[in-house]
């Protein structure tokens, strides 16, 4: 008797201290909320760009909202379609014509048109077109750029090879180069086993750059049909099947599960990923050298480019202020602090990019002009609505070559393509 | 009186009804009427069968993970019985310290999905995982035990038999010690042996307890969500896309609830079918005491 | 049917080894530094004891918050569960009505219904009420009774002499003081045994928080935990530390009611009969 009543008691207080404390102390003040994802170091940034922000407003608050990275995309959508969004949120393009689509973000023309001080000119074209949908702006490019190769530097030197830079830069920087340093520098410890990969097979959407900087397509110029298996497809597969199940320069993924095999952990040759890794190996690598290099391209051939949008919600309450942070954000006074001064990111204004001071860098990477580069030379990956439902087709249809248990290269392939078409030509939703 | 009565039955028993009316009857009339849709939290639209249409005839994935689900079923559901019930037996035996060893054999059972998750995944781990040292001392290669499609199910249906301490044990316990000695020493006395005795006196008695353990047992195969979900995310090559994980995936992360749906009246459907069989076999094997034949 | 007895130990002890191991093996890797933790994973006893890996675990994601919200989450759960079942089995067990059986046969059917045929529609429920990010889809159906508690309490309930109730109400008592002056005193032992199973169901639940959660500081120890394989999978010591957070009040709560538990698992057994 006397417990239940006590256990009442207890249970009344909890929730009214929890109640409590949902309610924020009213300032007075416009409060937006900020979403983003990212590895703890880019978090990290986030909240000090919020800060920086929130110092200058007397009349807004920007609160910083984090998600875990892989449930990001699906805590977005529930949040957009269930009026919980937050008023700004960064978008990875990969989701970002779905979203669009359904008309769950904030057209920005006119906010753009009214604000004199605002110009889109400064942007990568390709940036700024990325975030558009049906003639309207719905999105300011972010962390814009292409996957290049991270190389260990320390590693490279140790095989006795050239620096892949200036092979690169040579003309020399070939897949047969990248094949061959990939052997040398793989090596087994005691006990046979593998104590060091020299390159690792990049994660998919990545592999689909590597087709077409080996000459493939990703999809027809429609944008309906997927040509991945193509010749130069089924050329590329092949060679990621071979350098891990016949040289065995890169690991299977029971080798590299719990990341053994990571870039920052100085066991593994060459990475491949976007620009957005360099704060993290910048900050986590200690114990070798490390830079950046373009992914060798076949002439004629072009590389990929794919940026984040920094979105507002449809429904925001607030789109002037929420369009205030997102000039913040993509200011020159940030870009420039951001790219040059912690040069962390690559800017998504020419100013910036072309600028003697972020050309030139003292940290690692040093070579700053393969971001650029890989911009120049690049083209948007051909990214619609469709991409979620084809995507993991495709993948899965080519699940059974990368794991080594077959062979049949050709097979794979085309299993893959009948598995994406077929996700492709469904109607959409079902 | 009478009348005052039944009221307040049926007042005491209201929140039970308005909840099944709210959280479950009305949903799932829901979901059937959705399950002839697509949505997707923004636009409806009627399609006629083409969910189920597309789920029996094109989608691989489907029937990939009813058929890692059965197998799952099909090898953890009598091997975790087998385990529960020697434990359980075990448990029946006049030693000391039973006590303790009842606790041992239980806590694997209550430690929470995702933590027990977790630590399998570093038991598992190929590399340097405990069960994979077991493994090489005896001499054999290490096993990639969630990274290789062909072993992806026995690592789960070991991990499921980590818990056969659990509710399973205890049910049959309380079944063993619900058995009166009289049967056993009325066996004993015909000269039946140890072996004899528990299978013509012991399973017989207790086939109600097990019947209850299968039932339960085939619909919570169907349920394996969490260690998959945190394990392998449903590869290697939708190895362990187990049936409710899916579902899961289909509804909110595909966010194809009209597919998830009817996804969900199929397996509906299966459970209805599968526990209906058992039942009707059941009338064989299962022996209700007291009852006549 | 009784075996010889060294034989009986001897497979006990096996399996009680057989059994331990894991967790062993969970608690040795949670107090291993990361060098060590590189080198020789394959040792048992740690050769340097580094109890900061919990403190780091429990600070690198806001486990605190965590745990506040998974006890708020359970304690209200659970106070819920157990009035609202109780009272449902009040009805059940003393009450003459027709229909009860049949009310009766369908709820102990849906104990058997999968709840994935209700989860979409549910979830459009909360999202029309605007709901979703808020503990109310995760608490309020609980006060609308568990069959499978309705169930246990109710067998307990039957198993009271009538002859009580009977007597209070020769005092003019009514029903509802019947119910929680004469039943619920003498129910505490079942009471506690739906009351730890509620606890442990809902510090385990993981599908409803992932479902409905979307903010970082309304997340559960579950959803954390899986958050925190997100963030910091690579660094296996702090997630198996971490892990132990989330394990330990589970296994403290069953050693506390270990008798209720088992009893009530039994109970529920015996629906089988």
């Amino acid at each position: 008797m006397k417990g239940i009543k006590q256990t009442l008691r207890f249970v009344f207080l909890v929730a009214v201290a929890s109640l409590s404390g949902c309610m924020k102390s009213d300032d007075g003040k416009i409060q937006l909320r900020y979403m983003a994802w990212g590895n703890p170091e880019q978090l990290e940034l986030e909240e000090r760009m919020c800060a920086k922000f929130n110092e200058r407003q007397d009349r807004v608050h920007v609160r910083f909202f984090k998600v875990p990275s892989s449930a990001y995309g699906n805590k977005m959508l529930v949040m957009l379609a269930s009026h919980t969004a937050p008023d700004i949120m960064r978008v990875d393009h990969y989701g970002f014509p779905s979203l669009v689509k359904k008309d769950y973000f904030y057209a920005l023309d006119d906010l753009i048109k009214e604000d004199k001080g605002f110009s889109l000119d400064d942007f990568f074209k390709s940036a700024i077109d990325e975030g558009r949908y049906n003639g309207k702006l719905y999105g300011l490019n972010v962390l814009f750029g292409g996957p290049l190769i991270y190389y260990n530097k320390t590693l490279v030197k140790n095989a006795g090879l050239e620096d892949p830079y200036d092979l690169f830069r040579q003309g020399k920087w070939t897949w047969d180069a990248f094949r061959e340093y990939a052997i040398k520098m793989t090596k087994k410890g005691s006990h046979g086993r593998y104590s060091q990969f020299g390159a690792s097979i990049p994660y998919m959407p990545i592999t689909y750059a590597t087709v077409q900087v080996r000459g493939g397509q990703i999809m027809d110029p429609s944008q309906t049909r997927v040509m991945l298996s193509n010749e130069s497809g089924t050329e590329t597969w092949k060679f990621w099947y071979e350098l891990r199940h016949k040289y065995h320069a890169a690991p299977t993924p029971s080798q590299s599960a719990n990341s053994v095999f990571s870039f920052e952990s100085g066991k593994l040759g060459m990475y491949f990923d976007f620009m957005g890794m360099t704060p993290r190996y910048r900050q986590v690598i200690k114990s070798f050298d490390w830079d950046v290099v373009p992914m060798p391209c076949v002439p004629g051939s072009k590389y990929i480019v794919k940026g984040n949008q920094l979105s507002m919600y449809a429904e925001t309450k607030h789109p002037k202020e929420a369009w205030e942070f997102m000039k913040f954000l993509t200011s020159p006074e940030i870009e420039k602090q951001l790219a040059i001064d912690l040069r962390r990111t690559f800017p998504s204004r020419k100013s910036i990019a072309y600028s003697k001071e972020y050309l030139k860098s003292d940290i690692a990477p040093r070579h700053i002009d393969s971001f650029l580069y890989t911009i120049e030379h690049g083209v948007p990956f051909p990214i619609t609505s469709r991409w979620n439902d084809w995507v993991g087709e495709y993948n899965s249809g080519l699940d059974n070559l990368m794991s080594g248990n077959s062979s049949d290269v050709k097979g794979a392939a085309q299993e893959a393509k009948k598995r994406a078409d077929l996700a492709l030509s469904t109607r959409e939703g079902l | 009186m009478k009348k005052r009565e039944a009221l307040w039955g049926w007042i005491l028993i209201s929140p039970w009804i308005i909840g099944f009316l709210c959280f479950t009857a009305g949903p799932m009339l829901t979901s059937l009427y959705l399950s002839f849709h697509t949505y997707d939290l923004h636009s409806m639209e009627f399609v006629g069968a083409a969910n189920y249409q597309r789920l029996f005839f094109v989608d691989r994935i489907f029937w990939k993970s009813l058929q890692v689900t059965m197998t799952y079923a099909v090898l953890s559901v009598p091997l975790g019985i087998a385990a529960s019930l020697a434990l359980a037996v075990l448990l029946n035996q006049k030693v000391g310290g039973l006590k303790l060893f009842r606790t041992l054999f239980y806590l694997p059972s209550i430690v929470p999905g995702v933590a027990s998750a977790l630590l399998w995944q570093w038991l598992l781990n190929t590399d340097n995982g405990a069960l994979n040292q077991v493994v090489e001392w005896v001499g054999l290669p290490p096993v990639d035990w969630l990274q290789n499609e062909k072993f992806t199910i026995y690592a789960f249906v070991l991990m499921s038999l980590w818990g056969a301490g659990g509710m399973r044990m205890v049910i049959f316990l309380a079944g063993l010690q619900g058995i009166s000695d009289n049967y056993h020493e009325a066996a004993m006395l015909d000269g039946a042996g140890a072996w004899r005795r528990f299978r013509s006196v012991t399973l017989p008695l207790l086939s109600p307890v097990m019947f209850f353990n299968v039932v339960m047992g085939v619909i919570g195969s169907f349920q394996v969500f969490t260690s998959a979900y945190v394990m392998t995310g449903g590869g290697p090559n939708n190895a362990t896309r187990f049936y409710a994980l899916y579902l899961f995936t289909t509804a909110f992360e595909q966010f194809k609830l009209g597919k998830a749906s009817a996804m969900a009246w199929v397996l509906f459907i299966i459970l209805l079918a599968l526990t209906g069989i058992q039942f009707a076999a059941g009338k064989r094997w299962v022996h209700y005491e007291g009852a006549s034949r | 049917m009784r075996l010889t007895k060294a034989l009986v130990l001897m497979l006990l002890i096996g399996f009680s080894i057989a059994f331990a191991t894991p967790l062993l093996w969970t608690v040795s890797a949670a107090v291993k530094s990361p060098q060590e933790f590189a080198i020789a994973p394959e040792r048992m006893i740690p050769q340097h004891i580094e109890w900061g890996n919990f403190p780091k675990a429990w600070t690198v994601l806001p486990f605190s918050t965590f745990v506040l919200n998974t006890l708020f989450l359970t304690v209200v759960c659970t106070v819920g569960t157990v009035l609202s079942s109780s009272l449902v089995a009040y009805g059940f067990s003393r009450f003459r009505f027709k229909g009860k059986d049949l009310v009766f046969g369908l709820m102990l059917a849906t104990m058997m219904l999968p709840h994935q045929v209700t989860m979409i529609p549910n979830f459009m429920i909360w999202r029309a009420l605007h709901a979703i990010d808020t503990f109310y889809p995760l608490t309020i159906p609980a006060f609308f009774s568990s069959a499978l508690f309705v169930f246990l309490l109710r067998q307990f309930f039957m198993s009271v002499p009538r002859e009580l109730d009977e007597a209070a109400m020769l005092d003019g008592a009514g029903y509802i003081r019947i119910w929680w002056q004469i039943l619920m005193p003498l129910a505490v032992p079942a009471i506690t045994t739906v009351a730890v199973f509620s606890f442990i169901g809902n510090w385990d639940s993981f599908e409803a928080p992932l479902i409905y959660l979307n903010s970082p500081e309304k997340y559960t120890v579950a959803v954390g935990l899986r958050m925190f394989q997100d963030t910091f999978g690579g660094n296996f010591e702090l997630v198996m530390a971490a892990s132990l957070i989330h394990i330990l009040p589970t296994i403290i709560i069953f050693f506390c009611a270990q008798r209720y538990f088992l009893k009530g698992i039994a109970m529920s057994g015996m629906g089988g009969r």
